[in-house]
């Protein structure tokens, strides 16, 4: 990311050097008496911190109005803080504007131009944190995210459903847990490459969300498995969803990278409703009812053939 | 037994293209760079790509260790291991591929371990209808067993079910609580044993012999003629897996470490300084041994104590019992229970 970023960069290295060198032009060189070391080690420790903020906010940061202003009012706040630092190795004349002036005026400028950046950083935030409530709901925590969906892992699934049942019990409300598989995964993935089969089950995971509610979470179990918590939902409204993420997984039809070729699947599920239990238990009853689907499924397709 | 009929952790011995390349190749798949992969490992691309590189088992326990810490996701070993065949293995793919049935299949990687499955070993173990498969470390992986088990069981469960046409009923062991269940049950399937001590699989007798509809009879004897071949110039097994195999042939005479350096024609000095080159020693090899077959027989063969005693060298059963305890944390009632 800090790539992007090599020009703004370079200016405020550029700007940097412009006040080493008027300091040094305008000012003397402290012996090292005058220095007073607590205040080095004070004022360096703030202008290196300001400097840690912008390389963070820059290398998690495309390019635009928001990353400018970040970027903008950082830079100001290390620039005043860096020629605070340099007062304390440069004697500079206390009339001349250098001395103090500059890191009075630079610094709540730069604070001021840092809050415009925060305020709509968060606003873009908020649109993110939208986009992305079906994966994450309320809770966020990027340790328990699974690297090639996005979603959460099974630890995250666990820590939501445990939280789930404790709220619909205490509200007196159903919860129901879905899990799905997706049919013959391991074949596409031998005919096709495993590449190919991480990229379908990107787009299966952006079918899914598309077709739950917004108080729906859903989560990546293990390999092709999925999970899907649906708090207040009954038995049968959970079996009209389950219903409806199977037609829409079985009408999409997901072109290969290579020679756009059309691959339809077919998901087996297992659908579990709260009862007096644990989230361990309701996992467990939700695997055995897929695994029931899914050889069932293989005994169907023994029978035809 | 010729000193050179095994192979050690630091023998050139291991093609890159065969094995290693499997998990570059999952590396390279989830957006890792070789470089960074094979940082200090002392491989370099260009040399894996000319196909005639071999590495040292060494080598590969480095290029493991860096890739567990590049891609710490839980399903590393499970995606390494569905991949792993039949990969760029040449005759030893083809053999594994054109199996009549199951049981042939698990012969062949048994056979063509050194060249199928190079850093750890699988030993068959026949019990009334079932066979047994147990993985062993080949030549020192230390740290590595866990990682490796997960892959070359995943390896062997997804090219059996590729082959056969359907899921087989594998049961599965593992020696300890694993950190995600989850990962098990969909790469491994629903029958999963916890706290057995050892890293195993185990299959019905009536699954081994139905005909696979990839079976082939002519390429099979010509791609494993191949292989004897090649096994003929390298050696066919790893230092660890003779020696273990040494000590459980020679148990009934209670081996001691002179009486291997022996067998291995060398001193026990150099024994001992072989064996801590592949972070082991005579005492945890013997006990490891040990542990497996007393486990064996008290579980599955369900022998007594006196006997399984008797059989090991031990005083009387309360010394056995102790051993029990010291080897798995539990006295042998609780290991029956649990089973």
């Amino acid at each position: 990311m800090i790539r992007l970023h090599k020009w703004k960069l370079l200016a405020i290295a550029l700007i940097t050097n412009i006040t080493i060198l008027i300091s040094l032009a305008v000012g003397e060189i402290k012996t090292w008496q005058q220095i007073d070391w607590l205040d080095i080690i004070g004022e360096g420790g703030v202008s290196l911190l300001a400097a840690l903020w912008l390389g963070f906010a820059l290398n998690s940061r495309p390019n635009g109005p928001v990353t400018n202003l970040l970027t903008l009012g950082l830079g100001l706040i290390f620039v005043g803080t860096f020629q605070d630092l340099l007062d304390e190795l440069v004697a500079i004349d206390k009339g001349l504007f250098l001395n103090s002036g500059l890191e009075s005026t630079l610094m709540p400028i730069g604070l001021t131009v840092l809050t415009f950046g925060l305020y709509h950083w968060h606003k873009e935030q908020l649109l993110f944190t939208e986009q992305r409530r079906k994966r994450e709901q309320v809770f966020r925590e990027y340790r328990l995210q699974d690297g090639l969906t996005g979603l959460g892992d099974a630890r995250f699934l666990r820590q939501q459903l445990s939280l789930a049942l404790r709220h619909a019990n205490s509200e007196q409300q159903p919860l129901a847990l879905v899990l799905l598989d997706i049919d013959h995964f391991d074949s596409t993935n031998r005919r096709f490459g495993h590449a190919e089969g991480d990229r379908l089950l990107q787009a299966l995971t952006e079918i899914i969300l598309l077709n739950l509610r917004r108080t729906d979470l859903l989560c990546r179990y293990a390999g092709d498995r999925f999970a899907v918590v649906l708090p207040n939902t009954g038995e049968l409204m959970a079996r009209e969803i389950t219903a409806q993420l199977s037609r829409a997984v079985e009408h999409f039809a997901y072109k290969t990278a290579q020679q756009g070729e059309t691959l339809y699947q077919s998901i087996s599920t297992g659908i579990c409703t709260a009862e007096e239990d644990n989230a361990e238990a309701m996992i467990e009853r939700a695997t055995t009812r897929l695994l029931h689907a899914k050889d069932s499924k293989a005994n169907l397709r023994v029978v035809a053939a | 037994m010729k000193e050179t009929s095994h192979y050690e952790i630091d023998t050139a011995c291991i093609p890159a293209h065969e094995f290693p390349a499997a998990l570059i190749d999952l590396a390279c798949s989830r957006g890792l760079h070789s470089d960074k992969l094979l940082r200090g490992t002392g491989i370099f691309m260009e040399d894996v790509l000319t196909g005639e590189l071999t590495l040292r088992p060494a080598q590969c326990f480095a290029l493991l260790g860096n890739l567990r810490k590049l891609l710490p996701a839980a399903d590393s070993a499970f995606l390494a291991g569905a991949r792993l065949y039949p990969g760029n293995f040449g005759p030893a793919a083809s053999a594994l591929q054109s199996s009549a049935n199951l049981l042939a299949a698990i012969q062949v990687i048994v056979k063509y371990q050194a060249i199928l499955s190079p850093l750890l070993s699988p030993r068959l173990e026949w019990h009334c209808d079932a066979l047994f498969i147990h993985w062993h470390d080949a030549c020192g992986a230390g740290e590595h067993i866990a990682f490796l088990a997960d892959m070359m069981i995943s390896a062997l469960v997804a090219t059996t079910k590729h082959l056969a046409g359907r899921t087989l009923p594998w049961q599965f062991y593992l020696p300890g609580e694993p950190d995600h269940r989850e990962q098990y049950q969909v790469h491994w399937g629903p029958h999963l044993h916890t706290g057995s001590h050892q890293y195993s699989m185990q299959i019905a007798r009536k699954e081994l012999e139905q005909t696979w509809p990839g079976a082939a009879t002519s390429v099979n004897q010509i791609a494993s003629r191949q292989c004897e071949r090649r096994l003929q110039q390298g050696s066919a097994e790893g230092f660890i897996t003779a020696f273990d195999k040494y000590l459980r042939n020679h148990l009934p005479c209670n081996p001691s470490l002179e009486t291997a350096a022996n067998e291995f024609a060398i001193s026990p000095a150099t024994l001992k300084r072989k064996l801590k080159k592949h972070h082991t020693s005579f005492q945890l090899r013997f006990d490891l041994v040990r542990k497996e077959q007393a486990l064996f027989w008290l579980t599955h063969e369900q022998l007594p104590l006196a006997e399984i005693a008797a059989r090991l060298h031990f005083h009387d059963t309360r010394n056995l019992r102790r051993a029990f305890k010291r080897w798995t944390g539990m006295i042998p009632s609780q290991l029956l229970a649990a089973h």
